[in-house]
């Protein structure tokens, strides 16, 4: 039944995604031209380096290229991979005990969701659809509570994370994403702090960062507040979808109420950390794979395609919320997601 | 609440869900889907508008895109100055490509000449148009600048 069940769903999402599937009924759009049309790597001049953020997604970009190079090509790609990102959720939730019906439904919320369009039907999207493959994979690699940490299944985190950083950048946060599910040996954390170190150095070698963009810093921390408002909105009422939302007209009073409710919800969400754990974890969840945008630079906002990852947070600790028993724990503040205490 | 209760809701939100997305999807067909439709959620914002006025400046619609580059204009006065430069370099080329494409060399190039001198595709039509012209010496200078070629003006 449970294969049934997700054939049918990978049908069915398979079937909205049609519109953009056949060859001559889509073009590219948007940046498109640029991450694809105009891109060297693409058109096989210049070579893909291994070691550069983004190497998956140019990859992959260069093979549908090989393919067809018609649209309709990347878009069978971007769908496969949704439907692989869903189909590793599902065992991912599973592994960690969920119900069928609970995986089932977190694997149908992850590929029904209408925010998640964006990153699917958007080309150049991809690469967050790559990158929620590499958290997934190092997920799956993670023990259970009743397991240990072996050196393949930190080889598997790494290799996770690698993959999770050649969709995006972004992706080197993926250590810190397992350690919400599963507490990381210690020695691990200098490899994750010289990560971070990395992260922080290609932030200011190769993108802007808060106040060298066009706003000024204080207002673009605000602005990108209303972003993540905004997003958490459609989130949950997943109406007004759209490419470039009018994220610089919010009013002042509304700007800056932004930031204190983002506040907030941090401080409760540390508060409440051991009476509602699905919560805390959501709001980590959040806090580590898009928080880091707040502080990027204001050119471009938070946009919709930026919510897949944490997307999948919030499934998971969906599930986790089901839950009833009060022992349940997080592995946040020294707690752990112990043994029997599935998610769902 | 009941298992069949859970099951309904879900085969609700999924609906819904579906509804939406099929909705949806279909605006990521073409550049003249999507920014009609993000121009319709933001008809304040400049970008939109801009974007829209250039997917059917490609299809033929010049009058209509012309409007479309007008409203970015005057929406990008509202931008802080670097954002507002970034639609106005844009606006002023394509409005210029359109003046080039009703045969009135003289106000595309008006066009051109004010634009900053570091927008590349707005000085490739600036040397378009001042070949059309005849202006070669001044065409020639700008394609040596752009780093390519100089052709021998009218060839």
């Amino acid at each position: 039944m449970r294969i049934i069940g997700l054939v049918l769903l990978a049908a069915w999402t398979t079937w909205l995604y049609a519109p953009v599937l056949e060859k001559g009924q889509s073009a590219f759009v948007y940046e498109d031209a640029v991450t694809i049309q105009q891109n060297p790597m693409v058109l096989g001049m210049q070579p893909i380096s291994l070691s550069t953020a983004r190497w998956a997604t140019w990859t992959t970009y260069r093979i549908d290229a090989w393919r067809s190079g018609q649209t309709s090509a990347f878009h069978q790609t971007n769908l496969g991979l949704h439907l692989l990102v869903g189909f590793l959720l599902w065992l991912f939730l599973r592994r960690w005990g969920a119900s069928e019906f609970a995986a089932f439904l977190g694997t149908a919320a992850m590929l029904l969701h209408p925010i998640t369009v964006e990153s699917v039907a958007y080309i150049t999207s991809r690469s967050e659809l790559i990158c929620a493959l590499g958290v997934l994979a190092a997920l799956l690699s993670a023990p259970l509570e009743s397991e240990r940490w072996t050196g393949w299944r930190l080889l598997g985190v790494l290799l996770g994370t690698y993959l999770a950083f050649g969709g995006k950048e972004m992706g080197i946060v993926t250590p810190a994403l397992v350690w919400l599910i599963r507490p990381l040996p210690r020695w691990t954390w200098a490899v994750i702090a010289l990560a971070a170190l990395g992260v922080i150095v290609r932030l200011n070698d190769h993108h802007t960062v808060l106040g060298q963009g066009p706003y000024p810093v204080v207002q673009a921390f605000a602005l990108q507040c209303v972003a993540l408002l905004h997003g958490l909105r459609l989130l949950i009422w997943p109406v007004g979808l759209t490419v470039d939302a009018d994220i610089a007209a919010a009013p002042m009073v509304w700007q800056y109420l932004s930031v204190g409710l983002v506040s907030i919800i941090a401080i409760l969400a540390a508060l409440a950390r051991k009476r509602v754990p699905a919560f805390a974890l959501a709001v980590m969840w959040f806090a580590i794979a898009i928080g880091p945008r707040l502080f990027a630079d204001s050119w471009e906002f938070i946009n919709e395609h930026q919510f897949y990852v944490p997307l999948m947070g919030l499934i998971i600790a969906g599930c986790l919320a089901v839950r009833q028993s009060s022992d349940v724990r997080v592995s946040t503040f020294d707690l752990n997601l112990g043994a029997g205490d599935s998610p769902c | 609440m009941k298992p069949v209760v859970y099951l309904l809701l879900a085969f609700l939100v999924a609906g819904i869900w579906s509804d939406l997305d099929a909705r949806q999807i279909p605006v990521w067909r073409s550049n003249v889907t999507l920014w009609s439709h993000a121009h319709a959620l933001a008809p304040m914002k400049a970008r939109p508008a801009l974007n829209y006025g250039t997917a059917i400046d490609a299809i033929g619609r010049y009058a209509d895109a012309e409007t479309l580059y007008e409203q970015a204009w005057e929406l990008a006065d509202s931008l802080p100055p670097a954002a507002k430069d970034a639609i106005d370099q844009p606006v002023m080329n394509n409005l210029g490509h359109l003046a080039l494409v009703r045969g009135d060399v003289p106000s595309a190039l008006e066009w051109f000449t004010k634009m900053s001198p570091l927008f590349g595709p707005g000085q490739v039509n600036r040397a378009i148009a001042l070949d059309r012209l005849g202006r070669c010496d001044e065409a020639n200078r700008v394609w040596h600048r752009l780093q390519l070629l100089g052709e021998p003006c009218g060839s």
